[in-house]
């Protein structure tokens, strides 16, 4: 489907592949082309979004270590007010010196 | 805290590598981000998403350790090697090949244009979620992510899962 004075489906599909670059400026500024993008874009979306799976993946044991890396953090955090306490430090340094204490693990 | 972990970890920790590109500061990054979740869901106010919410802290916080620790790291590290995959050895080369065009032009995009990707190709968020879970017009969501898909496309170069 292609309206006049926009690009036809096969030059918007050869944009995509890395073809007619002067369609740069018109994709920028049209919505209308921008979602017929969409429908064009089709089977290399499905290519992007399988290669960004495999490249991102997830290590299976992922959400075990994040549990025990915030269980870790939140009882570090946890000492650090109590000494704050103890010591009658201001609420803020004790910030101070837990953000500082996350940086340098 | 328990159900954040389990209901998010995968969305958060991708977000947190496409923009760190390092796997470690991406474990830190999630970690932080789902602290700071936890910490303040009673100040959630459900006016979008529950996931929405997380990613937006999450980009953020991101950012913010990607900055951090730029000026200890000279070089960003590429992002994790992946195994090959395919039945004969010589698609498993092509696959391979595929892959490393296909890091490097995604190493090339800047980090919110990655995370844009990411959340649309992996996520599935619509135009609006983005705009809203990255607090970007749409406009620029748009541009960024045509720019970005072109060129992770050439890169692929027909590749085929």
């Amino acid at each position: 489907m292609k309206r006049p004075g926009h690009p036809s489906d096969r030059k918007l599909g050869q944009w995509i592949a890395g073809g007619d670059t002067t369609l740069d400026r018109h994709l920028a500024s049209c919505s209308y082309c921008a979602d017929r993008l969409e429908s064009v874009h089709g089977e290399s979306g499905e290519a992007i979004g399988e290669a960004l799976r495999q490249l991102l993946s997830v290590p299976e044991e992922l959400p075990e270590r994040l549990r025990t890396g915030i269980d870790e953090r939140i009882a570090n955090r946890r000492d650090l007010t109590l000494i704050g306490e103890f010591f009658g430090l201001p609420l803020r340094t004790v910030r101070v010196f837990s953000s500082s204490e996350q940086e340098d693990e | 805290m328990e159900e954040l972990v389990e209901q998010h970890a995968d969305a958060v920790y991708r977000v947190a590598l496409s923009v760190t590109r390092d796997p470690v500061l991406a474990e830190d990054a999630s970690q932080d981000a789902l602290i700071k979740a936890w910490q303040a869901l009673p100040s959630f106010r459900g006016d979008a998403p529950l996931r929405h919410w997380i990613l937006r802290i999450t980009h953020n916080v991101s950012i913010s350790l990607l900055r951090k620790r730029r000026e200890d790291v000279l070089d960003p590290l590429d992002f994790p090697e992946q195994a090959a995959t395919g039945p004969g050895v010589e698609s498993q080369v092509q696959d391979r090949l595929a892959l490393e065009r296909f890091s490097a032009a995604l190493r090339d995009l800047d980090g919110v244009s990655r995370s844009i990707v990411v959340l649309r190709e992996v996520e599935g968020l619509s135009y609006n979620e983005m705009s809203d879970v990255l607090e970007l017009p749409l406009p620029t969501i748009r541009t960024r992510l045509l720019r970005a898909r072109r060129q992770l496309a050439i890169a692929l170069d027909g590749w085929q899962p």
